[in-house]
């Protein structure tokens, strides 16, 4: 009881130290007006005049960028005012702590890479971009040195003239830690990429039709929960950082050579769960994850199915823990990349190629799930057979190595419990293509050729003639 | 040529086609391959909604790999032997018909014979397919029409076996034999080429792609998936090289096998003196 109260206390204080702090960033100033029509017709006119701390109110119009927020106030966009860099450098930079910049459109800047021409770049601690729509941006939110950024609810998206390489990130942080990205929207960008940057959450975020959907570099201690990922070249991609939490991101649709929905470089105390990562390349690339001996990689309660590729690990990961997963309908369960048999932890995972049964009906297989397919061991170390999966000729080598078992390779995993039933997991609609009258067409059609040439063939003019006699004259009818 | 002889002849040679019990035999499994693959399209569907492209689905592409160019190379095969053999042939071209008329209308009824089946199976399949919730017609129609493809570059096999040979019997074995290098003896050749010669993923496309069904192959889960990634650094490599046009070239691979087979059929139908 005492120790609660003295936690309480310690709470209490710190608000109080914290609150006038913020206070003097963001409250209790005067609110100025910009419109076309006055009393301040440009946003740099009013930003003169402003206090720290004030208000800077923007009517909907077409406003001239480049614009440079070097005071502490909130820029609040009504209806979405434009700022338009005209392509030249970067539109909107805010370098003074606290500043809130919200309900802004922003568009056209430079196309310098290497100078990181962007919508947005943020240079101060504890500055919030919010509810902004970017496009036409080379890079979207840019964040450098500059602590406890909020990047909320925008929308962004790159040049579209460019290439996927050649565009900007969409949301780049650069040694900024304790950053929150939350509900933005990012499509048809090249990354969100955080670089050196501690304790950042990931939230909420939908990215689309991009290159790596997130990328950590050197980020220890990140959260990235509940994204939805769509179409990205990759999904998200951890390297070189540690303890970092994946949880209940939706990630699907990422194909071609390097189309993993989750990657871990060198990465060490790794929890990920409940994730859906679901028609990817491969569900889950592990290159180095656990790193360091006593360091950890979970994955947890995640659903990987109609993958190419489950889980595809390197050869030299070992110690990587699989619990309680659903495997369902992967091409590939699992695959070790250049062959080999892996020594990592598979325990009560679901395999929907599970052939054992559950005699005592405690829930789990009461044989162990053995990956062990002759062929798929060929096509993880010649990669090119896999021209033939599933193909009558692979079917065959595997027969013949079930029925030989000198031919029967070494496991490439061993799940001892394998669950009898997949996770219970809330049903996510998905929107069929095309409807069901014209599939019920389609099927009709199909039916009546085979029905109108089958009777011409058996002569509709003339149905009772016997048959034989229509054989046993070849051409009757000339 | 003209075209009433030819039709009188198409629709006998379709007649015959459908007296033989083979093509029902393969519209059945057709349709019943189809109804399987509808059912696990369900069972699909009852997971959490997700849907995809999945080992059973895998499995019966390959499953339809094995049964239509059977049908193809059976009805091929028996359309021209058999008649010489009977002595039919020699009576039907003592008739003021051309070669070129009885030949090509021979072709047509197989052909046509060959789509009846083809088409019954894929109307009950896709039946069943859109009452368990498949509703992709587009999808259906473009598996359908490459399936059709398919059946007809192996019927060209087939005319072409039944050519140069005497016997039905003959003909049948030999159909057999070709179907079974199609469908296993080339692969595993495949198999032991690429393990062997570590081939580049170009040579090892140009090698599959000698073979119609491997053709037919790409271009199903290419429709399926829009993507070859399933199919390892050689898929990935003829979507790198080819992109949207891949489609049109494996059709027109198919195409190609058609009317090349037909083509070599009629030229050995052609030559005097093989009666």
């Amino acid at each position: 009881m005492r120790a609660w109260s003295a936690l309480l206390l310690a709470a209490a204080l710190l608000v109080g130290a914290t609150r006038p702090a913020l206070a003097g960033f963001a409250r209790s100033g005067t609110l100025l007006l910009v419109s076309p029509a006055g009393p301040y017709t440009t946003i740099l006119a009013a930003l003169q005049a402003a206090q720290e701390g004030d208000t800077i109110q923007v009517q909907p119009g077409i406003y001239p960028g480049a614009i440079v927020v070097d005071k502490s106030v909130t820029l609040e966009g009504i209806n979405f005012p434009v700022i338009d860099g005209g392509g030249q450098g970067t539109v909107v930079t805010l370098r003074a702590p606290g500043i809130v910049f919200k309900g802004f459109g922003v568009r056209g800047s430079g196309v310098e890479p290497d100078r990181d021409h962007a919508g947005v770049t943020v240079t101060a601690t504890q500055v919030t971009v919010e509810n902004n729509r970017l496009q036409d941006v080379l890079f979207g939110i840019f964040v450098a040195d500059a602590e406890r950024a909020v990047i909320r609810g925008n929308q962004i998206s790159s040049k579209v003239e460019y290439e996927q390489g050649r565009k900007g990130d969409a949301i780049r942080l650069w040694y900024s830690q304790d950053a929150v990205v939350e509900a933005n929207h990012v499509h048809d960008a090249r990354d969100i990429v955080i670089w050196y940057s501690e304790n950042v959450k990931i939230l909420n975020n939908t990215i689309e039709n991009g290159r790596y959907g997130v990328h950590l570099m050197y980020c220890d201690g990140a959260r990235i929960e509940h994204n939805t990922l769509r179409a990205n070249s990759v999904g998200i991609y951890v390297m070189y950082s540690n303890n970092v939490l994946l949880n209940h991101n939706d990630i699907r649709g990422h194909h071609g050579s390097s189309g993993y929905a989750l990657g871990f470089k060198d990465a060490d105390n790794v929890l990920v769960t409940g994730n859906l990562l679901v028609d990817n390349h491969a569900g889950t690339f592990l290159d180095g994850a656990p790193y360091s001996p006593q360091g950890y990689a979970r994955f947890e309660a995640n659903t990987l199915a109609y993958n190419d590729i489950g889980v595809l690990l390197m050869p030299a990961v070992k110690r990587a823990e699989f619990r309680q997963n659903t495997f369902w309908e992967n091409i590939e369960q699992m695959a070790i990349q250049g062959g080999g048999q892996g020594q990592n932890f598979w325990s009560g995972n679901y395999w929907s190629d599970y052939s054992g049964f559950d005699a005592d009906g405690d829930g789990q297989g009461d044989m162990p799930y053995h990956a062990e397919r002759l062929f798929e061991n060929l096509t993880d170390r010649e990669p090119l057979l896999q021209a033939l999966i599933y193909s009558p000729a692979a079917q065959a080598i595997e027969m013949a190595a079930a029925a030989f078992p000198l031919f029967r390779p070494q496991p490439k995993l061993i799940d001892d419990a394998p669950e009898m039933r997949p996770m219970a997991l809330a049903p996510t609609a998905v929107a069929q293509p095309g409807s069901p009258v014209l599939m019920v067409a389609t099927a009709l059609g199909f039916l009546a050729t085979g029905v109108v040439i089958g009777l011409i063939g058996l002569g509709i003019s003339r149905p009772r003639r016997r048959i034989a006699a229509a054989l046993s004259q070849p051409i009757e009818e000339t | 040529m003209e075209l009433r002889p030819l039709w009188t002849i198409a629709r006998r040679e379709l007649r015959e086609a459908l007296h033989n019990k083979w093509l029902w035999f393969f519209a059945v499994g057709l349709a019943g391959l189809g109804l399987a693959l509808s059912q696990a399209g369900l069972a699909a569907a009852g997971y959490a909604g997700l849907g995809g492209f999945g080992r059973t689905a895998a499995s019966l592409v390959n499953a339809l790999l094995l049964f239509v160019p059977l049908i193809g190379l059976i009805v091929g095969a028996g359309a021209v032997a058999g008649d010489r053999e009977r002595g039919a042939l020699l009576y039907l071209l003592a008739q003021p018909v051309s070669r070129a008329e009885v030949f090509f209308g021979k072709a047509l009824g197989a052909a046509l014979a060959v789509i009846a089946a083809l088409g019954l199976g894929f109307g009950f399949a896709g039946l069943g397919l859109a009452f368990s919730g498949d509703t992709n017609a587009t999808a259906y129609l473009s598996m359908g029409g490459s399936v059709l493809l398919l059946a007809l570059a192996c019927l060209g096999l087939g005319f072409v076996i039944s050519t140069i040979t005497r016997k039905a019997s003959t003909a049948s074995g030999a159909a057999l034999i070709t179907w079974l290098i199609l469908v296993f003896f080339g692969d595993l050749g495949i198999v032991g080429a690429t393990l062997s010669l570590r081939p580049t993923p170009a040579a090892l496309l140009g090698m599959l792609l000698a073979n119609p069904l491997q053709a037919f192959k790409l271009s199903a889960i290419y429709n399926l998936r829009s993507a070859l990634d399933i199919l390892g650094p050689v898929g990935q490599y003829a979507v790198y090289r080819f992109d949207a046009a891949l489609p049109l070239i494996l059709l027109g691979l198919l195409l190609a096998w058609i009317v090349m087979t037909f083509g070599i059929a009629f030229v050995l139908f052609n030559r005097k003196g093989d009666l």
